[in-house]
């Protein structure tokens, strides 16, 4: 029976395990972090946010980023999730697909040296996408929204009820001439395979689902996986390094377990999906005298053509006593209303007409981060307290309801935007971080800029009493993609179209590293997409003999 | 973490001044203090103990300076200035102390009750937040079970 190893055990990771397990591989899955079970994931903000419970601590097990003017220092940016199921247990679930023309920027706008095609196209992808979306269970209406690509099969589940704003909005954006469509989201609208159906309850993102609603790989892949008998999940289990032989062909793990104990564990097939900065980490940290700059590295691209995905936002709030009109007094989580209308530019806004993806919103309540932003006067670097404070809080909450949106697009793979191993700081077991050079293009804050005007606008035309940019172009911290590009030329990239290294024939790298450019839609269904069709593949060159040892 | 009494006081005080009650309810109300105390023993704030101690001695230190007077005893309006003279010394180890406390406060404040702090949710119900308020349409739904 041919033996695969996992690393990781996210988006990349889960449709492997479900895929190999399914077709009678055995499976072999390391998780670096905990695993967590339902009842864990409490309520409680403060435990979520600001406790480490999804990322590791920056004593511990940091990233160091380098930007602008400042020195290195510890961050949690790129930081995803480090537990089983990864940053599909916390996240929001805005799970659309990329657009066809996102696989082909190369062709699309062939003066720009940094934009490439994609090793495949959507058409390719496309049962695929159709494939995650049932195995996750996304809710989506698809005939409401005319700028995505063709559909084998409609959504799995109907959208989620949504707040009674949306119908308003919706009508301001239609007579604006744009045509919104329900978010699709990664949550049951109804029971779905045996898990039950959304309670509604307002701790979603940034927090795991303690009823099991959220499709999380965690509750659907994984635990389908290790049905078969056949899929092994280990967590508290870090992988320090990938092992090859003479012949360039990897035959296993090294990983160090809860209590620190070193491990060595035998694979026919290694599929490293630990999320763009530590797939490339790692890799990195697996010299040897053959792959002296890192493993499958030989041509320098491992951790180049990193991009942290660009966001922007803003907010419109509303004066309770003003808007007869508007219910705002609603509470209900779910806004979900999104626009692809902008997502290319008019000419003449930025160099690369590429925009953006808009999703509205009503914010989660969050009492502990919204009095903590209240409580800072950036300007003049001070925290504001006592009565002055209390007033802010008070005027916020209670006067005011806000809508907000998020703008996901694109960020172009710059020379000046990479990972690498940290000189001078170790983890916990003494292995060095990875350390970000973060020097985002100016298009991205460009473009930021400018659709951020479009969402005021909305929310201005809905009758927002004060309108707010909080972001143009920001760099999302956990969606990261590129640092291991997919591509035909092996000595421009370090994976070929199915994500295999070219220098090590049974080494795979299936997270977000694939991505030759970021797309605008954010990574998740992709990443997922992606991993389900090299699954595929990985089981037909099983069949052919390729993973057999000799 | 080990707070002589005086430092206690001190924090309560401090803690009581960032949140004051009345006219809003306050740290007092909410047990806060009670809840930064706790807090600042727990593993996650070991590198924060030592600033905290010193910041403590050197509001106590300031209030007796440029008022002739301990920090706890004052009354409030001393304790703001004195505190609004901290927030002005240009040092980055008093800032931290200060930022330190405010975060302190608010988590206690307004962090989930089961933490200790946000006493009977009075720090909630002071912004209208109820958690599990139902959704329109009737009460907080049960999660349909598949049948």
């Amino acid at each position: 029976m041919t033996r695969a190893v996992i690393i990781g055990s996210g988006a990349g990771a889960a449709p492997l395990a479900w895929t190999l397990s399914k077709a009678g591989l055995k499976v072999l899955v390391l998780e670096k972090g905990p695993r967590y079970e339902r009842a864990d994931y409490v309520r409680d903000e403060v435990a979520m946010s600001y406790r480490n419970f999804f990322t590791p601590s920056l004593d511990e097990d940091p990233h160091i980023v380098v930007a602008d003017d400042d020195p290195p220092h510890r961050t949690d940016l790129g930081w995803i999730a480090c537990c089983v199921g990864g940053g599909t247990v916390h996240m929001g679930g805005y799970l659309y697909r990329l657009h066809p023309e996102d696989f082909r920027l190369g062709t699309k706008f062939p003066g720009h040296r940094d934009l490439v095609d994609w090793p495949f196209t959507y058409e390719e992808l496309e049962p695929y996408y159709t494939r995650a979306e049932q195995a996750v269970g996304v809710a989506g209406a698809a005939e409401a929204h005319p700028f995505e690509g063709p559909r084998s099969a409609p959504y799995p589940l109907p959208p989620l009820e949504r707040h009674p704003l949306a119908p308003h909005l919706e009508h301001v954006l239609r007579d604006a001439g744009m045509h919104p469509f329900p978010t699709p989201r990664s949550i049951n609208s109804r029971p779905y395979r045996g898990r039950p159906s959304c309670a509604y309850c307002e701790s979603c993102a940034g927090y795991g689902c303690r009823v099991g609603a959220k499709g999380s790989v965690q509750e659907t892949l994984l635990a389908q996986a290790e049905r078969t008998g056949r899929c092994t999940i280990l967590p508290r289990s870090m992988v320090k390094e990938i092992l090859t032989d003479g012949r360039n062909r990897a035959t296993g793990c090294v990983y160090l377990d809860a209590v620190g104990r070193e491990h060595e564990t035998p694979a026919d097939v290694v599929c490293l999906c630990a999320s763009a900065i530590e797939s490339a980490r790692l890799l990195l940290l697996s010299k040897s005298s053959r792959f002296p700059d890192g493993l499958a590295n030989s041509n320098g691209w491992v951790g180049r053509g990193l991009t942290f995905h660009a966001t922007s936002s803003g907010r419109g709030r509303f004066r309770r006593d003003r808007h007869p009109d508007l219910p705002l007094d609603v509470r209900h989580p779910f806004l979900d209303v999104s626009s692809m209308d902008h997502y290319f530019l008019p000419e003449g806004v930025a160099e690369l007409p590429k925009g953006g993806l808009i999703r509205f919103g009503v914010p989660q309540p969050a009492p502990v981060s919204t009095a903590l932003g209240l409580s800072w006067d950036e300007e003049k670097s001070k925290s504001i307290w006592g009565k002055e404070l209390q007033r802010r809080l008070r005027d916020s909450f209670v006067d005011y309801c806000t809508v907000d949106f998020e703008v996901f697009h694109d960020s172009l793979a710059h020379e000046d935007t990479f990972v690498e191993l940290d000189p001078d700081v170790q983890d916990t077991w003494g292995l060095p971080v990875a350390r970000i050079h973060l020097n985002p293009t100016e298009h991205q804050r460009v473009a930021g800029r400018w659709l951020v005007k479009q969402g005021l606008e909305a929310l201005e035309r809905l009758g927002a009493d004060e309108l707010d940019s909080t972001g143009e172009g920001q760099s999302a911290k956990y969606l990261v993609e590129g640092t291991c590009r997919a591509g035909e030329d092996p000595r421009t990239s370090v994976l070929d179209r199915f994500c295999r290294t070219h220098e090590v024939p049974n080494l795979y790298v299936v997270d977000g590293s694939f991505f030759p450019t970021s797309g605008g839609a954010p990574p998740t269904l992709t990443i997922l997409a992606n991993a389900f069709r090299v699954g595929e593949h990985l089981v037909a060159r099983d069949r052919d003999g390729a993973f057999d040892s000799i | 973490m080990k707070l002589s009494d005086s430092q206690r006081q001190v924090l309560r005080a401090t803690v009581e001044r960032i949140l004051p009650s009345g006219p809003y309810p306050g740290a007092r109300d909410a047990r806060v203090a009670a809840y930064v105390e706790s807090e600042l023993r727990q593993l996650h704030w070991r590198s924060a103990r030592h600033r905290v101690l010193q910041g403590l001695d050197l509001l106590d230190a300031l209030a007796r300076n440029s008022h002739d007077i301990g920090f706890a005893a004052a009354d409030p309006e001393t304790q703001d200035a004195v505190l609004r003279q901290l927030q002005d010394i240009p040092h980055k180890t008093s800032r931290r102390f200060f930022r330190t406390l405010v975060v302190l406060s608010l988590e206690g404040f307004l962090g989930d009750p089961s933490r200790g702090g946000n006493q009977d949710m009075l720090g909630w119900r002071f912004l209208g937040y109820e958690p599990g308020a139902p959704p329109p349409g009737g009460c907080l739904r049960e999660p349909e079970e598949p049948s």
